[in-house]
């Protein structure tokens, strides 16, 4: 890895900078409006992410993705002790820059689950890596930066050996 | 969704798959209908995402499998990725490739040295740079082998350099 990579990587959202054809967001809508099944019914208030879901499943039925991702936070918790994760080395003890680094680690995961060999993934993953309320927003204001960043590093370093777990099922 | 979560999730992620299309693709017309068929694919179908991560890896994932299907359909007569490694007599990939001294070149100049390589070298550098995605990943959307991909990879690097320090 030399500086020009290092530099193109670290930059990379700014390599976003191409818009569409002037008309774009009508053309969209117009698709959306000849596809009625793009419209759900609104979910009950407080039930999900705003945005973030479409069609719901019932979760409850899906008792090996919940044994699994069980299973696998269990070994990464026995290997590996909590404050030692190897996933965020490099990354400066500030909460938001753990979180992100987190984030990203999930977002790296879902690109590279094998979806094609007929297990449910997606299932295993969102099981093991959902928070309704993610823990970065729970910590208390009187916890120092530090100390909140090493929390963090903790439990979203457990997070990340069961995602590797599963990965190397 | 309700139509105006649709328009709002639409405003929030269309730049982003559109520019990763147009990479691929380097067509706007094509990267256009990609990246809305993307953001449609995720309104459309079941299943659901506890996180903003998760649904912005989702659709990039999406959205490159998609471009890279379309470009390999535009290019069945021809070699893809790997014959053209074959053609190109490449071999195993440098132990340590070219670094670029001084100062980084700014972003328009690598955009335009990037837009100026062959289509493999730009498609494997664009993955690996710009989209993250590592050899595995990238063998997996194209069905090629990795050392091909780390091939093109360190001499489309190569040529990278080469044409920046060429243009500065």
């Amino acid at each position: 890895m030399n500086d020009l990579e290092t530099y193109i990587r670290e930059h990379a959202a700014q390599f976003d900078t191409a818009e569409p054809a002037s008309g774009h967001e009508e053309r969209f809508l117009a698709r959306v409006d000849a596809t009625p099944q793009a419209f759900h019914p609104e979910p009950a208030e407080g039930s999900v992410i705003p945005g973030l879901t479409r069609n719901p499943r019932p979760r409850f039925f899906r008792p090996l993705a919940w044994a699994f991702a069980l299973a696998a936070l269990a070994v990464a918790l026995v290997v590996f002790r909590p404050g030692t994760s190897h996933h965020f080395l490099g990354v400066p003890n500030n909460p938001e820059r753990v979180y992100r680094s987190y984030l990203a680690q999930v977002e790296k995961a879902y690109l590279t689950f094998p979806w094609e060999d007929g297990y449910d993934w997606e299932s295993a993953l969102d099981e093991l890596t959902e928070e309704s309320v993610s823990l970065y927003e729970q910590l208390p204001d009187g916890l120092s930066p530090r100390r909140q960043a090493r929390i963090l590093k903790a439990y979203y370093g457990d997070l990340l050996d069961g995602v590797q777990q599963l990965k190397n099922r | 969704m309700t139509r105006q979560e649709i328009t709002e999730f639409y405003r929030t992620h269309h730049r982003r798959l559109y520019n990763i299309s147009l990479r691929i693709l380097r067509d706007s017309d094509e990267a256009e209908e990609v990246m809305q068929d993307t953001i449609m694919k995720y309104i459309t179908s079941p299943g659901s995402f506890s996180s903003s991560a998760q649904v912005s890896a989702w659709l990039a994932r999406t959205c490159i499998r998609a471009s890279i299907d379309r470009l390999r359909r535009r290019h069945t007569r021809d070699a893809f990725l790997e014959d053209y490694a074959r053609e190109q007599g490449l071999g195993p990939e440098p132990a340590e490739g070219p670094s670029f001294a001084g100062e980084p070149p700014g972003i328009e100049q690598i955009r335009s040295a990037m837009d100026a390589l062959q289509e493999p070298y730009r498609l494997v550098l664009n993955l690996v740079l710009i989209e993250g995605l590592d050899y595995g990943e990238i063998a997996a959307l194209t069905g090629r082998k990795e050392t091909t991909l780390r091939s093109l990879y360190a001499r489309g690097r190569q040529k990278l350099i080469d044409l920046l320090k060429k243009n500065i």
